[in-house]
């Protein structure tokens, strides 16, 4: 006896980052316009071509991973962090890709709030950080808070489920208990 | 709950952005990694949701068309996967095992998929056995994914069900008079010996062991075979007959005569068998008749004839029992009891009439008239009063194996103008109580009713779990004519099968006592 494979549960959903008529697309396409358009405002060549590179990865794939290559993308932009013009292109791009994470499948509002708030912390207190010991140490910061809420959240639903189970088990009486 | 390839690779690319950032001087992958893991955790947050959602409200429902079966028959299952709008959002798969003695089923049959918007699901699949036992479906296992792809969540939980698999030729026949189906019982009725059944071949299964192939037919065909032997228990059992009044219900046919019909075909197989059987009748007072276990063939057929006289007492008949002493030795129950030291000081062949002794007479019958040694006790009753069958259940526990056989009130009532839904919300409730009742350990619980043709109008199909009846179990023959009833050509006749105390070898289960009712025709 062969134990369920996990293969066919995944076959039912659909690939994310496959286009499809719904809020989430619309608002992935709207990050790609966003940063199309800023690319074409600033102008210069460099700018051009990141963000045609962008648009083309964006289009093919999932927004993550155009959010992930794009801030790779985006270093020599904020190379002199005090001067205007690299922040007002840094900014043009950062809002695209925004945008664009949050046209990860699943687009509900309550993700969506929870992306924005939860980036918007996380990045608050890694610049505070920044600021009173580091780069090394802000980067620390946002990768061990990552490992540690996920592994609280991990922890959490096991006890939940497990809860839950119990208690539907204990609905359906022991049998043993209707003789005792 | 565990991450994805998806939620890796995710986790990978934070890990990437912030090591980049102190390499590069720059805080913009800084920002990236902040950003990517905002994100991370907002679906995360949500997947959890929606796993706990899930697992709290979906519900999965099995539904087998017949509980027994002869070897070979397929039984069609049918699963059943719900869950309320509020608990969507995650895709899932539900997936019954194969029963380890069953023919193998593809995975894809017995698994229900519900995509993560969609509500319910079904699927059915044959179960179907080559070996008699019992075939379990454990609990199904549940494959989650959250609809990001980002965690999977697996676990057990759900009904079960049971197949009986019965023998389809050999004992399946043993109906009516025992005396006519006993081809290892000598002249005289008295055992050849102790591996005393009849040889049986059948083809070879991979969990038979190599030891039980017999050679000589295996050479002979040309496949390998096994050989089969029925050995007698040599346990005595107990049965615990019910004829009270309340009994009476039922227009065409009455619960009395349904469960008389069943005694004789049990009676009848244990002669068949060769086991020990003894026989007590419970009235309204008290014990009203007992015989204590006999493997003679003049105690069978006492039994057999005292079980077609039986009537339901009458509600002003006078208190006393009849107790009868066909093998006195070691029986009498607890010697402190009215009862038993009755029975006690009567030690040889006699008649002896007792006061009543307790308000719930089943229950004091079954502490006094417990078998000598560790056997069976066969309750037949109805289920207007379960406290007292549970007591007496748990009282005969004590001494070996239970099997009941318990009539549905709601299936012999004649009142036609109760609503439908009621009517079926009563027999779920039978139903229910049964089920539990037969999940208790050595404790088997069978249906008697009429045939599903009677039913009243809204019990034909009560749904749920319990919408495809067990019509082998029904009882359609004419006690108050036993030579019908016994002929195993008749298609109204009752078979009865009862093998005690042997333990199931396929399944290797505790539940060493078991029965069947079942139409003629239907174990063919």
């Amino acid at each position: 006896m062969s134990e369920p494979s996990s293969q066919a549960v995944f076959a039912l959903l659909e690939p994310s980052h496959r286009w499809r008529v719904d809020g989430a697309s619309v608002v992935r396409l709207l990050g790609l316009c966003w940063i199309g358009a800023a690319a074409w405002y600033l102008g210069s060549d460099l700018h051009l071509a990141v963000g045609a590179g962008l648009v083309a990865l964006g289009v093919i794939a999932r927004p993550v991973t155009t959010v992930a290559v794009g801030h790779a993308a985006l270093i020599p932009f904020a190379a002199e962090p005090a001067a205007t013009a690299s922040l007002v292109a840094w900014g043009l791009f950062e809002g695209g890709l925004l945008l664009l994470l949050l046209g990860e499948r699943p687009t509900t509002p309550v993700v969506a709030l929870l992306t924005v708030s939860g980036a918007a912390a996380l990045a608050a207190t890694a610049g505070v950080v920044f600021v009173l010991v580091g780069l090394a140490a802000a980067s620390a910061l946002v990768v061990a808070t990552l490992a540690g809420v996920s592994v609280l959240l991990y922890r959490y639903e096991r006890l939940s489920v497990d809860r839950l189970l119990e208690a539907r088990r204990a609905a359906e009486a022991d049998p043993q208990e209707l003789i005792q | 709950m565990d991450p994805t390839r998806q939620t890796w690779r995710t986790a990978a690319f934070v890990v990437t952005l912030a090591g980049l950032a102190p390499l590069t001087g720059s805080v913009v992958p800084a920002v990236g990694a902040a950003a990517v893991s905002g994100w991370l955790l907002a679906a995360q947050l949500a997947a959890v949701r929606s796993v706990r959602s899930t697992a709290a409200d979906a519900t999965v429902d099995i539904a087998v068309d017949s509980e027994r079966a002869g070897v070979g028959t397929p039984i069609a299952a049918t699963v059943t996967v719900e869950r309320p709008t509020r608990a969507t959002g995650t895709a899932l798969t539900v997936t019954y095992p194969t029963p380890p003695v069953a023919e193998p089923i593809r995975e894809a049959d017995r698994r229900v998929e519900l995509g993560p918007s969609e509500t319910e699901g079904s699927t059915t699949f044959s179960i179907r056995s080559s070996v008699p036992g019992r075939i379990r479906l454990s609990e199904p296992t549940w494959r989650l994914v959250d609809a990001a792809g980002l965690v999977t969540e697996s676990y057990s939980q759900g009904p079960t069900a049971a197949v009986d698999v019965v023998e389809a030729a050999d004992t399946a026949h043993h109906a009516g008079d025992g005396a006519e189906m006993q081809p290892w019982v000598d002249a005289d009725g008295r055992q050849a010996g102790r591996a005393a059944g009849p040889d049986r071949l059948r083809p070879y299964e991979p969990t038979d062991p190599a030891a039980r192939i017999d050679w000589h037919t295996t050479a002979r065909l040309g496949e390998p075979y096994v050989r089969e032997t029925t050995t007698r228990s040599g346990r005595p059992t107990n049965l615990i007959v019910d004829h009270r009044p309340k009994l009476l219900a039922g227009d065409e046919e009455t619960m009395f005569e349904s469960i008389r019909s069943v005694a004789l075909g049990v009676a009848a197989t244990a002669a068949g068998r060769g086991d020990p059987l003894g026989l007590v009748t419970i009235g309204d007072d008290g014990t009203t008749s007992a015989v204590e276990p006999t493997s003679r063939s003049a105690g069978y057929e006492e039994i057999r004839r005292r079980l077609q006289e039986l009537g339901p007492t009458p509600t002003d008949h006078p208190a006393g029992i009849e107790v009868d002493h066909a093998e006195p030795a070691g029986y009498g129950g607890s010697a402190d009891h009215s009862v038993g030291r009755l029975l006690a000081t009567f030690g040889t062949g006699s008649t002896a009439t007792a006061s009543p002794v307790d308000r719930r007479p089943l229950v004091e019958a079954v502490r006094c008239h417990q078998p000598p040694t560790s056997g069976s006790t066969v309750i037949l009753t109805d289920d207007t009063d379960r406290a007292e069958l549970r007591a007496a259940v748990r009282a005969a526990l004590k001494r070996g194996t239970v099997v009941v056989y318990l009539t549905p009130r709601v299936r012999f009532d004649s009142d036609r103008t109760a609503l439908p839904a009621r009517t079926s919300d009563r027999y779920r409730q039978f139903e229910r109580f049964r089920r539990r009742l037969d999940g208790v350990e050595s404790v088997t619980v069978h249906e008697v009713s009429p045939a599903v043709d009677g039913w009243p109008d809204g019990l034909a199909d009560p749904g749920g779990p319990i919408r495809q009846p067990e019509s082998s179990q029904s009882s359609s023959s004419s006690p108050s004519s036993p030579s019908s009833s016994s002929s195993p050509s008749s298609p109204s006749s009752q078979s009865t099968q009862s093998t005690n105390g042997q333990p199931n070898e396929q399944t290797g289960e505790s539940k060493t006592a078991t029965a069947t009712v079942s139409d003629g025709e239907s174990n063919e």
